[in-house]
């Protein structure tokens, strides 16, 4: 056998990196630490609820604080370790920490005679995210596109849920929606 | 020549990453195909834009915004045709979408204005403010979606009375894999 410098080995003879015969598909590669990289995956989910536009499936409710948006969802993107279940609520999985963008948007409307200040936040485990929370004062019944993006941390089991309030009145939600990109983990 | 451990070849001395000579120069990320071995992939991103003044006569079902979009930025993967941004590379990956539209409408009375964008199902993501005349709002979001190659994103308006002005859009997109 001839001998071949390993510096101009032919493409055929080439491995593959370390840990690939185990990567799922899709992981990227990345550098964990010194001398050490592993096939990691990026992941994005995507909630909406089902069906909201038509009237009798919007959502009422009477939130003088923030209160969770509880309606039908359905996960039309899922990649990766998350689960979707209604509320909308999703939940990250994995047991890498890490960071994530989330993007967010909720239409609604309220019935109070007097213009209200309509706000909406994204709550991680029950707990606002700092920065989230957007407002936007209305009159009776005008719709109200209330959006938002942020970076957060994330954690195993971490869960993400979308709250709205108003100081007087009840709340119509017509659609909402939840939107998110992970960073490759960090540890 | 003296033997040395396969695990400490120096840079120096060692191979290209498998495939990394023959690729093209934008396919910049290695990804595991799921089988035991790696793929070099693209990036994929774009961005139109549009600023100026772009009149839609009463649009009652939803029409299509379709003024001059100026500029194609990024531009990996991604071309622009007929007012839309279209995916260009035959190859099954994960695509976000961001879009915003800024309008107004002139009819005498309040009306709900509604924006969406072709991808996915309209009614789960299109946005909806209520516009006094002439009064300026934007809208927008961020949408995922599965890409086979081939797919085209427009922005598209409604509203019950009145004409729609836009004055801008924007439509970007990218790769989250």
């Amino acid at each position: 056998m001839a001998e071949v410098q390993h510096s101009t080995l032919p493409f055929a003879d080439q491995h593959e990196p370390k840990g690939a015969t185990s990567a799922q598909a899709g992981q990227i590669y990345i550098r964990t630490g010194l001398e050490e990289a592993e096939f990691k995956l990026c992941s994005c989910v995507q909630a909406a609820p089902a069906g909201v536009s038509a009237p009798t499936t919007d959502v009422v409710i009477a939130p003088t604080d923030f209160t969770t948006i509880d309606i039908d969802a359905e996960a039309t993107h899922a990649l990766g370790i998350w689960t979707v279940t209604d509320g909308p609520t999703i939940t990250y999985l994995d047991n890498k920490s890490g960071y994530c963008v989330v993007s967010f948007s909720v239409v609604m409307e309220h019935d109070d005679a007097t213009p209200r200040g309509l706000s909406v936040v994204l709550n991680k485990n029950d707990v606002a995210v700092v920065g989230s929370e957007s407002t936007r004062k209305m009159g009776q019944s005008a719709a109200a596109t209330m959006s938002g993006s942020i970076v957060v941390a994330l954690a195993p089991n971490d869960v993400f849920t979308l709250a709205v309030k108003v100081a007087q009145g009840d709340i119509t939600v017509h659609n909402a929606f939840m939107s998110i990109v992970t960073f490759p983990p960090t540890d | 020549m003296p033997t040395i451990q396969h695990k400490i070849i120096p840079d120096s001395r060692n191979h290209p990453w498998k495939g990394e000579d023959i690729v093209q120069v934008d396919r910049a990320i290695y990804h595991s195909d799921g089988g035991g071995s790696g793929v070099w992939a693209s990036f994929v991103n774009g961005q139109i834009t549009f600023t100026g003044n772009e009149s839609i006569a009463t649009p009652v079902a939803y029409t299509q915004v379709a003024p001059t979009f100026t500029g194609l930025g990024g531009s990996v993967g991604v071309t622009e045709d007929d007012h839309s941004l279209i995916y260009s590379v035959f190859k099954d990956v994960t695509l976000a979408i961001d879009w915003s539209i800024t309008l107004s409408h002139n009819d005498a009375a309040p009306q709900d204005v509604y924006a969406v964008h072709n991808q996915g199902a309209q009614e789960e993501y299109e946005q909806r403010l209520t516009l006094a005349q002439n009064e300026k709002a934007t809208m927008g979001g961020r949408h995922i979606f599965f890409a086979g190659g081939g797919e085209d994103v427009s922005l598209y308006v409604k509203v019950a009375s009145g004409n729609v002005s836009v004055t801008q859009a924007v439509i970007a997109m990218y790769r989250v894999f």
